[in-house]
């Protein structure tokens, strides 16, 4: 895996820049945006942008970018929980079926095929549906219905790796199946899935916001991404910013997180 | 002299890379008459293919010509427009590619592919280039051309693919053919016959050809006029027939005299190995890759098994190393059937037979580093202490001639000599009995072929080690083997001591792999250590 732009270009660097910052609002949002999330002031209600408030200001006076700056902790965090139990469960399902072969195999991925044919949005709110509202559990629906996405890939790639020359090498040299399996397999095919972690959070971003917009997450008067642009729906003729500027700030997110899985490519 | 056909002189070729500017061609000059067969020879990385790709104007965007002129016929190729170019390629100059595999469109006729060399040159209609491609395949010496035109790449062995390519090639009646390691892929006897007919053909129509090779005796076998390079550059030049092979014969084998004392520490008896064929192919068929074979290793001996590719000479070493089951017959080390032990005692046997593969650019674990490679084996087992395995492997990186700063080095950074000694390290590490060596040097240049060899033999004189040398290579067995079993198609058709087998072959098989050996036109240089 390299880390270094394919071809010259700024693309990655301004990506990582911007992740950079997202992820200093998420750990530290006071640093970017002192003020307080919650503080309500009605003389300044719907005030567009400006250099007082950058993001202008909502129906009770708070100051959107404070509300954004402070929204990215629980956006990201729920996306990267999402991204983490898609991951794990996915790599651990495709390692098992790509090195059990057999019975195994087919058993898995005919669940991942099934896991595969419904609309993951649709598996998400179903998923919550039986596990009732609320970020952690957005999160972990989200990171199920990415599941099958990463079993897919994970399994190809033991697949590949299974048949290789030093596999037979360390067969040979006299390792036991569950040494090979972690030694020699494993970090030969985690190239491939790292990418798709990268894209995958992209996309947990998007459906974690989209589920809040539904408002099955966050519950007022938290902020989060999805439900900001949720609340600005509502004033969207006078107050385009309300909407906009959040969503605006989900799209760059999920946008510089595909350009960086382009350049984590092996 | 006539004049030249082809004049190539102080050609300077560069590749731009992001790591700096590489220059593959330093003022490289050559000369082809019509009608003459010149063989460029060198190693990888010498400069022969971008010289190649230099006179049929296919050089990769990366590289530029800086300095110097091609001429062909009076033109000046290095100025030529691409488009001016599209039309003299195919008719004028054709290429042979190296490749017989992916040299063809997969997912076109045969037939077809041949008449499109026609129709782009308007040398011939629809109709009349299906008749005529017909007539171009019986030359190159494709049987049942008929049948042959109307089937895919996959359909055809790789010695009729490559028969097809020169058919190609030639369907344009071009005045000089580039020949780009035409035969490398291929096994010894259908090398020769693939060579035989482009020699015939080309004399024939009076066609020019560059040879393009890395193989010194097949350059001998067929130049008129042999030219080396080395480094981008022209470092020795000689006409058919001048000694230019005698530095790097071999009069004495490297192999240490023949031990009389060895007793028997591996018997393969009657051997067999089936695989099932796809359903359907005329019912429940199998595949005998391996036929009844019955062998004995002695300890510290090496046995040379030969065979072309398919003969299941490397079924036969997976077998040995318990990778895969022999559907009938039996292994025996040390007196004890391998099938009859406990898994675990079957595990404690891995530390008996080891193997170094043919390909070191695969065998290797790309996320490890170079000690740890060498060091796994030790692991896998739980041998010594964390320490202990670490001078463990510097000793063993020593004994391989390794230097001691690449233990921290990937395999990616090394070359292909140097991962065959990091495998052969590795290989040695659980101090084997047997070494299973599955053409451990055909992947590599002439020269590093010949330093690993001295290796081999030099840890066999050391340690004491039986090695199963399995290769294609006669020459190779000949200088290191001292028993040798012939291979065809699963069937140990002969073995015996190599120098009766050499000079007394008994089966009609071994006398055509014996002939087909490039350089054995040459008196010159009979043991080439290709």
């Amino acid at each position: 895996m390299r880390l270094v732009p394919r071809r010259g270009g700024s693309a990655p660097v301004i990506s990582v820049l911007w992740l950079t910052a997202a992820a200093a609002a998420a750990l530290t949002p006071g640093l970017l945006a002192p003020g307080d999330p919650s503080a309500v002031e009605p003389a300044n209600r719907l005030r567009p942008p400006s250099w007082q408030h950058l993001f202008g200001t909502d129906e009770l006076g708070r100051d959107l970018f404070t509300r954004v700056v402070h929204g990215a902790s629980i956006s990201l965090t729920a996306a990267l929980v999402a991204t983490a139990v898609g991951l794990v469960l996915g790599s651990a399902l495709g390692l098992l079926a790509g090195f059990a072969r057999g019975w195994t195999d087919t058993g898995v991925m005919r669940v991942v095929d099934v896991l595969l044919s419904i609309p993951s949005l649709l598996l998400s709110l179903a998923l919550i549906a039986a596990l009732g509202p609320g970020v952690w559990n957005v999160a972990v629906a989200v990171g199920l219905a990415s599941v099958a996405a990463c079993a897919r890939i994970m399994r190809s790639e033991v697949l590949r790796v299974r048949e290789s020359l030093f596999v037979e090498a360390a067969h040979a040299g006299g390792a036991r199946w569950s040494r090979v399996l972690l030694r020699h397999v494993l970090p030969n095919a985690t190239g491939p899935v790292a990418a798709l972690a990268a894209l995958e959070f992209g996309a947990a971003i998007l459906a974690v916001s989209a589920l809040s917009f539904l408002g099955y997450g966050v519950q007022p008067p938290d902020p989060e991404w999805g439900s900001l642009v949720a609340t600005g729906r509502d004033f969207l003729r006078e107050a385009w910013w309300l909407a906009l500027l959040p969503g605006c700030t989900v799209a760059l997110t999920v946008l510089a997180s595909n350009r960086l899985a382009r350049a984590v490519r092996p | 002299m006539t004049a030249p056909l082809l004049r190539v002189s102080g050609l300077a070729v560069r590749y731009r890379s992001r790591s700096g500017d590489v220059d593959a061609l330093h003022s490289a000059g050559i000369e082809i008459a019509p009608g003459q067969t010149v063989a460029v020879v060198g190693e990888s990385g010498s400069g022969k293919s971008t010289l190649a790709h230099a006179v049929l104007g296919l050089l990769p965007d990366a590289a530029r010509i800086v300095a110097g002129r091609i001429d062909f016929d009076g033109m000046d190729l290095t100025r030529l427009h691409e488009r001016a170019f599209t039309t003299l390629r195919g008719r004028e100059i054709a290429l042979v590619p190296q490749d017989p595999g992916t040299g063809l469109n997969p997912v076109q006729r045969i037939g077809d592919q041949v008449a499109e060399v026609l129709r782009l040159h308007d040398l011939a209609g629809a109709r009349d280039a299906a008749v005529r491609t017909v007539g171009l395949l019986e030359e190159a010496g494709v049987p049942e051309p008929a049948l042959r035109a109307r089937q895919y790449p996959h359909e055809l062995s790789g010695g009729l693919r490559q028969r097809a390519l020169i058919a190609m090639a030639l369907a344009g009646r071009p005045r000089l053919v580039v020949a780009d390691e035409p035969t490398s892929a291929l096994d010894v006897t259908v090398q020769q016959h693939v060579l035989d007919r482009l020699e015939t053909l080309t004399r024939a129509s009076g066609t020019a050809v560059l040879l393009i090779t890395h193989d010194l005796a097949v350059a001998a076998d067929r130049a008129d006029h042999i030219v080396v390079l080395s480094g981008g550059r022209v470092v020795e030049a000689h006409d058919r027939g001048e000694v230019l092979c005698a530095p790097a014969r071999r009069t004495v084998p490297r192999r240490p005299p023949a031990r009389s004392d060895g007793d028997v520490h591996v018997r393969a008896e009657a051997l067999v190995k089936e695989y099932p064929l796809p359903r359907g192919y005329e019912g429940d068929q199998v595949l005998r890759a391996v036929d009844d074979v019955t062998f004995e290793l002695r300890r510290g001996e090496t046995f040379g098994l030969v065979g072309e590719s398919g003969s299941g000479k490397s079924t036969i070493a997976r077998i040995l190393l318990g990778l895969t089951p022999p559907t009938s017959g039996r292994v025996l080390v040390d007196g004890r059937d391998v099938a009859a032990l406990s898994s675990r005692d079957r595990r404690q046997l891995r530390r008996t037979v080891q193997v170094v593969h043919q390909n070191p650019y695969a065998s290797l674990n790309p996320r490890m580093d170079v000690a740890r490679i060498v060091q796994e084996p030790l692991a896998s087992f739980g041998i010594g202490t964390r320490a202990e395995r670490r001078a463990r492997a510097a000793e063993l990186l020593d004994l391989v001639r390794l230097p001691a700063v690449l233990a921290r080095r990937r395999p990616h950074e090394l070359s292909g000599g140097q991962r065959q000694r990091v495998a052969i390290a590795r290989a040695l590490a659980l101090r084997p009995l047997l070494l299973v060596c599955d053409e451990p040097v055909s992947a590599l240049d002439a020269s590093v072929q010949t330093q690993l060899v001295d290796l081999l033999v030099d840890l066999q004189a050391q340690l004491d080690v039986t090695y199963l040398f399995i290769t294609h290579d006669l020459a190779l067995v000949r200088d290191l083997a001292h028993r040798v079993g012939v291979l065809e198609r699963g069937r140990l058709v002969e073995q015996g001591p190599v120098d009766r087998l050499f000079a007394d072959p008994g089966h009609a098989y071994t006398r055509r792999l014996l002939a087909a050996v490039p350089g054995s036109r040459t008196p010159s240089a009979p043991t080439l250590p290709t």
